[in-house]
């Protein structure tokens, strides 16, 4: 099976170059193609930081971050972007839609900023917004409630056939049947698209549905269940 | 105060610790040196400027009770220049002094003053700033005028130079004036006028301070400058100081609030909020001490007005200028603080406000447009009173619509680029599309406020450069005749008129005109043709009507009946003297070189005018308000500056929040360039869209009294001037909205 990403020794300091701090230390994680997987920690444990490594905003110390065989260490800004732009999906907390488009508008943003025209981005759009549930397309995105705008942000997270899904905190401020609604739809992306999935939660429900569970604490990450596939 | 320096302290510590804290210090700082510099503006021109009151007073020569009561049958209303004449010639023999106050213009058409002084008494005190009074044939020169004037020999035109007058003796450093006491029989005696000292009561002066020493002409009334410092440059200062507060208060309203709830009492908090400000306090405090320091140790020459800030008048009132910095910048950190405060009471008040004008009310500024535009056919332009109203209520029909006019354009031309760019998924269109239909008023709030202010400054200089019916005839006249006609007067003076004629410029045509009644014109028959009229037979006069041709200035000049004159066939060069006033007229077909002709005549009309435009004198009552108007561009300047400063502050607190909102998907689709193009638009949209409104309207609306005849030709410095603030300031707000935005994506983490 591809590996969607690997994350090998990875190690991520905070602070300047003279006064830092390690707050992630030996990282190994390996998340497949159709696979699915959830990280788990208290608020502060470093999440949103691995993450920030796994797109390649933020430097690591030490070991690599590979995303489909490309190590991003050895790629420029832009190639870098590139690849951002075309393998990631990801899902904020908050959604993070812009409200000045429409629910549709948003889905198709990131296909029309990757080169594909117009109409094609609108049906890709119209398509991953049906798969989410998601069908009256008319109401404006502020009008949207928690559970919509986090489905919104999921088929938007999907609309250029990412290799990989980031999550993170997806269902935070979300009530139980919105959770499970948003957290459905979540997790059939694997197993639809054949992409990989990590997700950062501190969500025992949320984590529950995932391939393999790691827990993220004192910046060393350790599996606490076995895979169920 | 209990705990006051940890409150000062902790206020500092969480600024500098607080996200933002380099754009709120120089938000802050901005507005208060902006207050600052407003305020030591005002005192020092209320110091410098207003002090020259004093000084015109102490220099204006006063009468005698028995000077007036001779004058009585004049001042009656019906004056007898016969019986005028008659009674001066008697009481200067007796006055202590007698004098006269002439204007004059250097060959660049700048005026100066030319005081004629003679002593007739021993122990009287000489002009102020003059050391001694002049002997015949000398003169004493201001040093602005011996500048001005140097390449002319200025120095010499008037006799020998005795020196220089001192500041004491003059309004403002730039004041062009001379003293000078003619040779015995170069004035007639009647001409000057009796005196008994220089300052006294006001009830004694013959003249007013504008009347002898020429205040209109580049001096401006110092309450009208007060009051344009006042209202466009301390109002806007304050309005900068409550925007800075506005667009910092987010910010702080959340300390603010948790020490409320830790239980800090009202002073404390005070105290925290001023530890806050400290740094741009700081800063500003420093630079006004700067500014204050400069103003009394160097002459200070104002753009634009050419206005120089006397040092040494400062100098003695510096501790007032250090009470006006310290009030403009405690005033301002209080405007800044309260408006603070009042923001955090504000916090729940909805983001935008969805402007619902009805659709009537888009055409309100247009309508108010048409109808000013009708006026010059509507109501006659002499009925001033009623032209004045007219055009008033326009101009307010104009303002009153400017903001909805706005709201409708942003409306209007967002829905319309919305349509065309959505079936396009046009990031950038659509996003900057939707925020202004979202809310229209973030860009039509600020740019009707430009627009008001720029139109009110504009409609100031309307107003001052508005013209006199004497003063707008003058000027209609000396352009209809474009140049081709110049006039000198000369009292007694046919000798220095012959001298005149025999050093006139060959091409020009000299005639000779009296002031009898009917006026007599003598020229030769060519130089008759030249404006029109026939020539009659030698020795015999012939009445002529001045309908058009180059001589229908004279009725501005002379007293003439329904326009009927006696032309004379004869060489002027050789007339004998028949008239005591009589004007040498040069007339060319082409227009004459001013300055030759006055370097070639000027010695022969001394100490009377040089050949000039005729009816400048009437005119030059609207070149000076034209030069009054130039305290309008410098103010104006100053308080766009200003609007320019608060509207980008605001612009840049907006592209901040828009910025963090935009970053993720920026970052994710690695094609932040839209999302900047949006973000700058909608940060100059502002400032851009202002500008060319109040442009348009603002020159529509002075050219509209501008073609009635009511004002001066517009001049165009503060339009420029406006322009190019709005072009600068949209510039940098697009630049700055930019860089925030990139900024925003390359530090954005999940």
């Amino acid at each position: 099976m591809t590996s969607a990403l690997v994350l090998t020794s990875v190690a991520v300091d905070v602070g300047t170059r003279r006064k830092h701090r390690r707050i992630l230390h030996n990282i190994d994680l390996v998340v497949d193609a159709g696979e699915s997987v959830a990280i788990m920690g208290a608020s502060g444990s470093g999440k949103s930081t691995l993450l920030a490594a796994c797109l390649g905003l933020i430097p690591v110390a030490h070991g690599t971050v590979t995303l489909r065989g490309t190590d991003l260490a050895s790629c420029s800004p832009a190639r870098l972007s590139a690849l951002r732009a075309r393998h990631i999906g990801m899902v904020f907390q908050s959604g993070e839609l812009l409200r000045e488009l429409t629910p549709l508008e948003n889905v198709a943003l990131p296909a029309v900023l990757n080169g594909v025209d117009a109409a094609t981005a609108r049906s890709r759009a119209a398509a991953r917004l049906a798969a989410v549930g998601l069908s009256d397309l008319g109401s404006p995105t502020d009008r949207l409630s928690g559970g919509e705008r986090q489905r919104v942000a999921l088929a938007r997270a999907l609309v250029n056939d990412p290799s990989l899904v980031l999550a993170d905190e997806p269902t935070g401020g979300l009530d139980s049947t919105t959770r499970d609604l948003v957290v459905a739809g979540l997790f059939a992306v694997p197993a639809a698209t054949s992409c990989g999935l990590l997700v950062a939660t501190h969500d025992k429900h949320v984590a529950a549905r995932a391939d393999r569970v790691f827990q993220l604490s004192d910046g060393k990450l350790r599996p606490l269940n076995v895979s169920r596939r | 105060m209990k705990g006051a320096s940890a409150a000062v302290t902790l206020g500092l510590r969480s600024r500098r610790n607080s996200t933002g804290a380099l754009f709120a210090t120089l938000v802050e700082g901005a507005a208060l040196i902006a207050a600052a510099v407003a305020a030591i503006l005002l005192a020092g021109t209320h110091l410098a400027y207003e002090h020259r009151a004093d000084r015109d007073a102490a220099r204006l020569p006063t009468g005698s009770e028995e000077f007036f009561a001779a004058m009585e049958p004049a001042l009656d209303g019906s004056p007898d220049q016969r019986q005028l004449l008659e009674a001066r010639a008697r009481l200067s023999a007796g006055a202590p002094f007698v004098l006269q106050a002439r204007f004059a213009r250097l060959s660049d058409g700048l005026q100066h003053s030319v005081v004629l002084v003679v002593r007739q008494q021993d122990g009287v005190a000489p002009p102020p700033g003059l050391p001694r009074w002049p002997l015949p044939g000398e003169a004493f020169l201001s040093s602005q005028l011996l500048t001005d004037g140097a390449a002319e020999g200025i120095a010499t035109r008037y006799g020998k130079l005795a020196g220089t007058i001192a500041p004491e003796g003059l309004t403002s450093a730039n004041e062009r004036l001379a003293y000078v006491n003619p040779l015995p029989g170069s004035v007639p005696a009647g001409q000057m006028v009796p005196y008994q000292a220089f300052g006294g009561p006001s009830r004694h002066w013959w003249d007013d301070p504008v009347r002898v020493f020429g205040d209109s002409i580049g001096l401006t009334p110092a309450p009208y400058v007060l009051v344009l410092f006042l209202l466009l440059a301390v109002l806007p200062a304050g309005g900068l100081c409550l925007a800075a507060g506005r667009v910092t208060a987010p910010a702080r309203n959340r300390r603010l609030v948790t020490l409320r709830t830790l239980g800090a009492s009202p002073w404390q908090e005070r105290f925290v909020q001023f530890g806050e400000l400290l740094p741009a306090l700081v800063v500003t405090t420093v630079a006004s001490a700067g500014l204050v320091s400069c103003l009394v140790t160097t002459d200070i020459t104002l753009p634009i007005t050419g206005y120089i800030s006397s040092a040494e008048a400062l100098r003695a009132r510096w501790i007032w200028l250090v009470v006006a910095a310290l009030l403009g910048l405690t005033g301002g950190a209080l405007l800044v603080v309260g408006r603070r405060a009042r923001a955090a009471a504000d916090s729940t008040r909805p983001e935008s406000r969805d402007w619902k004008w009805p659709l009537w009310s888009a055409f309100l500024t247009p309508l108010g447009l048409v109808a000013a535009g009708r006026l010059p056919d509507l109501v006659d332009p002499s009925r001033r009173t009623t032209w004045y109203v007219s055009y008033l209520a326009c101009t307010l029909l104009v303002l009153l619509g400017t903001p909805m006019l706005l709201s409708w354009i942003v409306k209007g031309t967002a829905a319309i680029l919305e349509t065309w760019s959505a079936p396009r998924l046009s990031p950038s269109l659509l996003i900057t599309c939707r925020a202004l239909l979202r809310n229209p008023a973030a860009v039509a709030s600020p740019a009707a406020v430009i627009v008001l202010s720029a139109v009110i400054a504009f409609q100031g200089q309307f107003v001052t450069n508005t013209l006199g019916d004497r003063a707008r005839q003058a000027l209609a006249v000396s352009t209809a005749l474009e140049g081709r006609v110049a006039v000198a007067m000369y009292f007694d003076g046919v000798r220095g008129a012959q001298e005149a004629i025999r050093r006139t410029p060959k091409g020009v045509h000299v005639l000779l005109v009296s002031e009898s009644d009917p006026p007599e014109v003598m020229g030769t028959c060519e130089a008759l043709a030249s404006v029109g009229l026939t020539c009659p037979p030698s020795g015999q006069p012939q009445i002529a009507h001045l309908i058009g041709g180059d001589l229908q200035f004279l009725p501005l000049s002379i007293p003439i009946d329904q326009g009927t004159v006696e032309v004379l066939q004869g060489d002027p060069a050789a007339a004998a003297p028949r008239f005591t006033q009589q004007w040498l007229v040069f007339h060319s077909r082409t227009a004459i070189n001013t300055e030759a002709l006055q370097e070639a005549v000027v010695p022969t009309t001394w100490p009377n005018d040089g050949p000039d435009s005729p009816g400048y004198s009437y005119a030059g009552a609207g070149f000076a308000a034209a030069h009054e108007s130039t305290w309008i561009s410098l103010t104006a300047l100053f308080a766009l500056a200003l609007l320019a400063i608060a509207i980008g502050c605001g612009t840049y607190s907006a592209t901040l929040g828009l910025g963090k909102v935009l970053a993720p998907i920026g970052v994710l689709t690695a094609r932040p360039g839209p999302f900047v193009v949006a973000a700058a638009a909608l940060a100059a949209l502002p400032t851009a869209l202002g500008g060319v409104v109040a442009g348009l309207l603002g020159l529509r609306l002075t050219q509209i009294p501008v073609d009635a005849g009511i004002a001066l030709p517009y001049g165009g410095t503060l339009l420029a001037g406006f322009v190019g603030v709005c072009i600068v300031a949209a510039a940098i707000q697009c630049l700055a909205a930019a860089f925030v935005v990139r900024t925003a994506a390359w530090s954005w983490r999940p």
